[in-house]
């Protein structure tokens, strides 16, 4: 019984402690690749006149 | 016409004394009122006076009437955006511009010609053209202030001042009861409105000013406001009517043959495409434009910064920095500064995307900053470095960048 519950607490750390997606190792190149891959070029104005 | 005024001046132009010309005509103090304005004199004696200086009185009379419909005309081809017209109108203005301050039309010449330097383009002239008027300003009448302060928003315009130019609509709207029939004003005031990020605004007026232009047929204006319209409504999201402007501008541009419109509006249609994620359509519509921008201008420079910047999410590297490396090397000679510092920050995040992050804090957001009209812009690289910094684990900065957004 004992053996069991020190079994089952073992598997519950192992479980609740992995991340579900480790992202740790991604990088702020990573991020910043993302985000500028937003349009930021300009329109075009017709004259003022 | 101020015939007291116009004598004085012909006789000084061909160096006559007032005992010369008085002879035989009027006493020398009467001729001295007469040119002083302090008198009014008969015709007859007007008649002989400039007789004796060989000008006609109904020559003068006529000049009067001339230069009154020229302005009248001016004021029509301003309104339709007719070059050439225009042109043509203020040589005839200029050959008798002698005789313009003599006439009741001084002011609105003055005037007129201050639209005319500021439609050319021609800044510095305006400017001076600007301050000789705000000393006259006093003696304008109410229509006359009207135009000096529109004229002024329109100077402002071409200053990148848009927070001030659009105080000045604002006032001149609400003396006017909240109305205008003007659909140039209108269509000034989206202009504004567009490049203050308020495209809700800019569709509003940009939609007033396309009624007034259609019912007058005025072509090249229609064609200016679509593209407005067109403009925001990309930046509205609202991408369906933004398509519809920018297919009706490409087939009337092509039927009214006006070429010099056509780059811009494919290069708009890129930037359409581009928002709609439609990446590969943006890049065609960009290289079209390039194609027909056979100067190498400001708008070049802003058709060649987008096909880079698509090149560079495509991950096709060495197109981009190709392009950037173009961008940057022009921006210097053309003065598109924004252009220049963005294809820098690109140039650097091929190589390292940290460095990129510092020189996009030190150098483009001081500028962005600086010119107080790129708010929507400003978000996007505050997200950004806010990413960045929490990212690094520096926190502090990261809030200080979200703060910055909200």
């Amino acid at each position: 019984m004992k053996k069991a519950i020190i079994l089952l607490f073992s598997f519950s750390l192992l479980f609740f402690g992995t991340p579900v997606n480790d992202n740790s190792q991604s990088t702020s190149v990573d991020v910043a690749k993302v985000q500028i891959n937003e349009a930021q070029a300009d329109p075009i104005y017709p004259p003022i006149g | 016409m101020e015939f007291g005024p116009l004598i004085k001046f012909y006789r000084t132009q061909k160096g006559i004394t007032q005992k010369e010309l008085a002879a035989g005509i009027c006493s020398i103090p009467h001729l001295s009122k007469i040119e002083n304005n302090s008198k009014d004199a008969n015709e007859e004696t007007i008649s002989l006076l400039l007789e004796r200086l060989e000008v006609s009185f109904e020559e003068m009379e006529e000049k009067e009437e001339l230069i009154k419909s020229l302005l009248k005309d001016f004021g029509e081809k301003i309104n339709f955006y007719l070059r050439e017209e225009i042109e043509i109108i203020f040589n005839r203005l200029k050959e008798i511009e002698h005789v313009i301050p003599f006439s009741a039309h001084m002011y609105s010449y003055e005037l007129y010609k201050y639209r005319y330097l500021l439609f050319k383009g021609l800044l510095a002239e305006a400017e001076a053209q600007r301050d000789t008027l705000s000393k006259q300003k006093k003696n304008f009448s109410q229509h006359e202030k009207y135009l000096f302060r529109y004229y002024n928003a329109v100077s402002l315009m071409y200053k990148g001042h848009y927070k001030k130019a659009d105080e000045i609509f604002d006032e001149l709207f609400l003396e006017n009861n909240n109305e205008t029939t003007n659909g140039e004003f209108l269509y000034h005031w989206a202009f504004v409105k567009s490049s203050l990020d308020q495209p809700g605004h800019a569709i509003h007026f940009g939609r007033l000013a396309l009624q007034i232009f259609m019912n007058q047929h005025n072509f090249y204006r229609i064609l200016h406001t679509l593209m407005l319209l067109g403009i925001n409504y990309t930046n509205s999201n609202i991408y369906k009517e933004a398509q519809v402007c920018f297919n009706h501008l490409i087939r009337n541009a092509e039927l009214l043959k006006e070429e010099r419109m056509l780059p811009q509006i494919y290069h708009n249609m890129g930037y359409l495409q581009d928002k709609m994620n439609n990446v590969k359509e943006a890049l065609l519509y960009y290289e079209k434009s390039l194609s027909l921008q056979p100067e190498k201008n400001q708008h070049y420079v802003v058709t060649l910064y987008g096909i880079g910047e698509i090149n560079y999410n495509l991950n096709l590297i060495e197109n981009a920095k190709e392009c950037f490396l173009q961008v940057k090397s022009l921006s210097k000679d053309i003065g598109t500064k924004k252009q220049g510092l963005l294809a820098e920050f690109y140039l650097i995040h091929m190589d390292s995307p940290d460095k990129a992050m510092k020189y996009l804090e030190l150098k483009v957001i001081p500028y962005l900053e600086g010119s107080k009209e790129h708010k929507e812009e400003m978000i996007r690289y505050y997200k950004l470095l806010s990413e960045h910094y929490h990212q690094q684990g520096e926190y502090l900065e990261a809030v200080n960048y979200l703060m910055k957004i909200t």
